[in-house]
C-alpha cells in the first residue's frame, strides 16, 4: 500500500517530479475509493443540514396557517428522517474519515521511519534526533490532519456557503444582501486575527521548548545542582521562563477574548438588521414569518464556514511547511548505497588493506584522515593509539562503511569495500563501543539483537563467554530482566559485557573495539578484558584504547596524530623509540598508576591497575 | 612477566539431558542430582528465562554455588524428578498474586506508595519506593517490587474488580 507512494511519489529523483501537493495526495491513492466515499458522505451531511430551516419555513407558512395536520405530520416525519439519516451518515463518515486518517498516518510514519533507517550516518551528523522525532510525530500528524480533516471541511464550508447563499438570494435578494453584508468584514478580521495570534503562539511555542529543555537539563543534572548549592538559582531561572509562558498565554487569551465576541457582535448586527428589515416586511405583508425564521436559521449556520475558509490559507501554509520538512527527509538519498553489481562474498577471511585513505566529513574541507596505509592480516589485532581528535574513531568508522573514504580505498580480502554487498559486509563486522547502546527490552533480546533467531543455549553460551551470565542469573528475572531505557538499570560494566555477548553471538570475522574499557571501573575491566580476549580469538580486530592494557594482545600498534600514522610497530619496537609518542603514553600511564598506588597503598584496585599497566610494559 | 588472570570463571555450558539425570530428595530434605555417574548435592535451581520460558533452561547449582549445568527441558525429566524440581521452582519463584487492591496511599515525605492488598496468601501491606519499581512492560500483567525487594504480581490488571481498578488508577 504505502510502497506505491514511496516508489511513485516520494522520490524527487525520478525525473518526473510530482508537485508537493501531488505527492501529498498520493498517500490517499491506495484508499482513493474510500476517500471519495468519505467526501460524498461529507457533502451529503452538509446537504442534509440545509433542509431543517426550509422545513421550518414550510411549517410556519403552510402547515400552521392552513391548520393542516396532514402537512404537519409530513413535515415532522421528514424532519425526523432527515435527522435520522444525518446521524447514520455522520457515524459512517466519522468512522471512515478516522480510519482513513489512521491508515495515512500509519503509511507516512512507516515510510519515514524505513527511510530514516536507510540513511547514512552523515545524515544523523547534521540532524538532531529531537527534530527527527518531531517530524515523525508532529509534521506527519499535520499532514494527516490536512488530508483527512481540512480538505473535506473545505468542501463542506464551500458547499454550505454556496448552498445558503443560493437559498437566501433565491428567496429574497434584498434581505440576502443585508444578511450577508458583514461577510467581507468577517473574512478580513479572521485573516487579521491570524496576524495577531500567530506571533504570540510562536513565542509561546519557543518558550515551552525552552522550558522543556531547561527541565530536562536541571532535573537530569539534579546532583550537580545540589552539590553546587544552586537550588535557589535554578528556581529563579525557572521563574523567569515560567513567567514568559504566563505572559504569552495571557496575551493569547486577551486576543481571542476580544476577537471572538467581536466576530459574534458583527454577525449579530446582521441578524439584528434581518430582524428589523424582515420584521417590517412581515408587518407590511411582503414577507412571510416562515421565510424570516428560515433566514435567521440559515444565518446562524453561515458565519462559521466564513471563518473556516478565512483560516484555510493559514492551514495550507502550515501544511506546506510540514510537507516540505517530511519530503526533505524522504528525498535525502543515503550516501552509502549498495553498488548495482555488489558482490556477496562466500566467505570473509578478514584481510583489511587501507591504501592512501583520505577522509573529510561531509560539509568539511579539513581532512580527518590524511593518507592512511595499513594492512591487517586475517586474525591479527591492530591497536590504535592517539590523542582525542587524532582520527581514531573516524578510521574505524570506515570499515563498516558508515562513511566512504574521500580518496583512496579500503579492501577486504582484496575487494574494494564499495563493491561488497553492504548487508553481508556488516554481517561480518562486530563493534563494541565505549558507551554500549542497549535497547529498551530484556537482557535476552539485547544479546540476541544481531541474531534474533538465536537458540537460548547460544544466548547463554555468549553471555558466559562475555562474563555476563553470572550477574544476569543474580537478577530475579535473569535473562528476562528489562534493562530499562538504554540499559540504565545496569552498571556500565554490565552493559559492556552484554554488548560483548551480543557481538560474540553474531560471531563476526572482523571486530572493532572503540574504547571498550574506557568507561568502566577497574574491577569490571578485568571481567571485560577476559571477555574481550575470548571475543578476539580468530578474528581480525581493530582496537582503539586509551587504557593501553587493552592492547596488550595486539600484533601491531599504530599511533595516529592529526589524521596520520606517525608510529607503527610492535610494543617493543615502539618502546625502543627514545622520544616516541607511544612510549610517552605508556610512561604517563605507568606514573599515574604509581601515583594512585602511593596515594592509597592498601587499595586493592589500584594495585591491580599497577599490575595491569606493568603487564604492558613487561610483556 | 606474563600476565595471569586472578580468576577464571566457568564459561562452559553443560547440558543436563533430562533422560540421563535423576533428582532425588534425601530424608533431611537435601536434593541431589545423579548425573554422569556423579551424585551432586543441589544448592538451588534457577530459571534462565523465568517469564518467557519458565519450564526450560533450568540452571542447576551445587551446594557451594557452582553451576552444574542446564536442564534444557523440564518435560524430559522422569516423573519423580519432575515433582522434586517443580516443588523447588515453585518454592523459589512463588510470587504472591494480588487479587484485590484495598488501599493505596502516598507517603508525604518520600513520595513512596503504601499498598494494602489481598493476595492469594492473605492480606499484605508493603511500600513501593517509586514508579520504577512498578513493572508494566508486560501489561496487563504487572509486577510490583517492595522496598525489601519482595515481588508481587497482578496477573491481569484489567480483570481486577472495579473498586481495585478505581483505587489504582492514579498509581498504575
Amino acid at each position: 500500500m504505502s510502497s506505491n507512494c514511496s516508489s511513485n511519489c516520494s522520490s524527487s529523483n525520478s525525473g518526473d517530479v510530482p508537485s508537493l501537493w501531488g505527492r501529498l495526495f498520493c498517500y490517499l491513492r491506495p484508499y482513493w475509493h474510500w476517500a471519495i466515499l468519505s467526501l460524498v458522505l461529507t457533502l451529503l451531511v452538509t446537504g442534509l443540514s440545509l433542509i431543517p430551516p426550509k422545513l421550518m419555513q414550510l411549517l410556519l407558512d403552510d402547515a400552521i396557517p392552513r391548520k393542516s395536520m396532514k402537512l404537519l405530520w409530513q413535515l415532522s416525519l421528514l424532519l425526523l428522517v432527515v435527522y435520522l439519516v444525518t446521524t447514520i451518515v455522520s457515524f459512517i463518515r466519522t468512522y471512515l474519515m478516522s480510519w482513513l486518517g489512521q491508515k495515512v498516518l500509519y503509511d507516512m510514519r512507516s515510510e519515514l521511519y524505513r527511510h530514516l533507517q536507510r540513511l547514512s550516518l552523515s545524515f544523523y551528523d547534521t540532524h538532531r534526533t529531537g527534530q527527527l522525532m518531531s517530524r515523525i510525530t508532529g509534521d506527519v500528524g499535520m499532514l494527516e490532519g490536512f488530508l483527512i480533516h481540512s480538505i473535506p471541511q473545505f468542501f463542506v464550508d464551500l458547499l454550505t456557503l454556496f448552498g445558503i447563499g443560493f437559498v437566501l438570494f433565491q428567496t429574497d435578494w434584498k434581505l440576502a444582501l443585508i444578511s450577508l453584508a458583514p461577510t467581507p468584514l468577517l473574512f478580513f478580521m479572521t485573516v487579521k486575527y491570524k496576524d495577531f495570534i500567530l506571533p504570540i503562539y510562536r513565542r509561546l511555542r519557543y518558550a515551552w521548548g525552552d522550558l522543556t529543555s531547561f527541565l530536562s537539563d536541571t532535573l537530569g543534572g539534579i546532583k550537580v545542582v545540589k552539590v553546587f548549592n544552586q537550588e535557589e538559582h535554578e528556581t529563579q531561572r525557572f521563574r523567569i521562563k515560567n513567567e514568559r509562558i504566563l505572559r504569552g498565554s495571557l496575551q493569547s487569551v486577551l486576543v481571542w477574548s476580544i476577537f471572538f465576541p467581536t466576530m459574534g457582535l458583527i454577525s449579530t448586527i446582521s441578524l439584528v438588521a434581518v430582524w428589523f428589515v424582515g420584521g417590517k416586511q412581515v408587518m407590511e405583508g411582503t414577507l412571510s414569518l416562515g421565510v424570516l425564521t428560515m433566514f435567521t436559521l440559515y444565518l446562524q449556520r453561515f458565519y462559521m464556514p466564513v471563518q473556516n475558509l478565512a483560516q484555510m490559507n493559514d492551514v495550507i501554509q502550515r501544511t506546506k511547511a510540514s510537507a516540505e520538512r517530511v519530503f526533505e527527509i524522504l528525498d535525502t538519498q543515503p550516501d552509502i548505497q549498495n553498488a548495482p553489481d555488489a558482490i556477496v562474498p562466500e566467505e570473509i577471511k578478514g584481510h583489511i588493506l587501507m591504501e592512501n585513505v583520505k577522509f573529510a566529513y561531509p560539509g568539511s574541507n579539513d581532512l580527518s584522515l590524511k593518507g592512511i596505509n595499513l594492512e591487517i592480516r586475517p586474525g591479527e589485532m591492530v591497536g590504535i593509539v592517539g590523542r582525542s581528535g587524532a582520527g581514531k574513531s573516524t578510521l574505524v568508522a570506515l570499515i563498516p562503511r558508515f562513511y566512504d573514504p574521500t580518496e583512496g580505498q579500503i579492501k577486504l580480502d582484496g575487494i574494494d569495500l564499495r563493491k561488497i554487498d553492504l548487508a553481508s559486509l556488516r554481517a561480518n563486522i562486530g563493534m563494541v563501543l565505549q558507551e554500549p547502546y542497549l535497547f529498551h527490552g530484556t537482557v535476552k533480546e539485547n544479546i540476541a539483537y544481531g541474531k534474533p533467531n538465536a537458540d537460548m543455549l547460544e544466548i547463554i553460551r555468549a553471555a558466559k563467554a562475555a562474563n555476563a551470565h553470572q550477574f544476569i542469573m543474580e537478577f530475579p528475572d535473569a535473562y528476562d530482566t528489562y534493562v530499562g531505557e538504554r540499559g540504565t538499570k545496569l552498571s556500565g560494566g554490565q552493559r559492556q559485557r552484554i554488548s560483548i555477548a551480543r557481538a560474540l553471538l553474531r560471531d563476526p570475522k572482523i571486530l572493532v573495539l572503540d574504547e571498550a574499557t574506557s568507561a568502566v571501573d577497574s574491577e569490571s575491566e578485568y571481567a571485560i578484558q577476559q571477555a574481550l580476549e575470548r571475543l578476539l580469538q580468530g578474528r581480525t580486530t581493530i582496537a582503539i584504547a586509551h587504557r593501553l592494557s587493552t592492547l596488550r594482545k595486539a600484533n601491531k600498534l599504530i599511533v595516529l596524530e592529526n589524521g596520520e600514522i606517525v608510529e607503527e610497530g610492535t610494543h617493543e619496537e615502539l618502546m625502543a623509540k627514545e622520544d616516541g609518542i607511544y612510549r610517552r603514553f605508556v610512561e604517563i600511564q605507568m606514573s599515574m598508576s604509581e601515583t594512585l598506588s602511593i596515594s592509597n597503598p592498601n587499595g586493592g584496585n589500584n594495585k591491580e591497575q599497577m599490575k595491569h599497566a606493568a603487564s604492558v610494559g613487561n610483556r | 612477566m606474563a600476565y595471569t588472570w586472578e580468576f577464571e570463571p566457568d564459561i562452559e555450558v553443560r547440558v543436563i539431558e533430562g533422560e540421563k539425570a535423576k533428582f532425588l530428595k534425601m530424608p533431611d530434605g537435601q536434593i541431589v542430582l545423579v548425573w554422569e555417574e556423579q551424585v551432586i548435592a543441589v544448592g538451588k535451581i534457577l530459571r534462565a528465562f523465568p517469564i518467557s520460558d519458565p519450564w526450560r533452561y533450568l540452571i542447576v547449582y551445587d551446594s557451594e554455588g557452582n553451576e552444574v549445568g542446564t536442564i534444557t527441558d523440564f518435560s524430559e525429566l522422569d516423573a519423580n524428578s519432575k515433582v522434586i524440581v517443580r516443588e523447588e521452582l515453585e518454592r523459589r519463584y512463588r510470587i504472591p498474586k494480588i487479587l484485590r487492591i484495598l488501599k493505596i496511599e502516598r507517603l508525604p515525605q518520600t513520595g513512596h506508595t503504601r499498598w494494602k492488598v489481598e493476595t492469594d496468601e492473605g492480606v499484605r501491606e508493603f511500600v513501593v519506593p517509586g514508579s520504577e519499581h512498578i513493572y508494566t512492560a508486560r501489561y496487563p500483567r504487572i509486577f510490583l517490587v517492595d522496598e525489601n525487594g519482595k515481588r508481587y504480581e497482578i496477573p491481569n490488571l484489567e480483570q481486577l474488580d472495579s473498586r481495585s481498578k478505581k483505587i489504582s488508577t492514579q498509581y498504575l
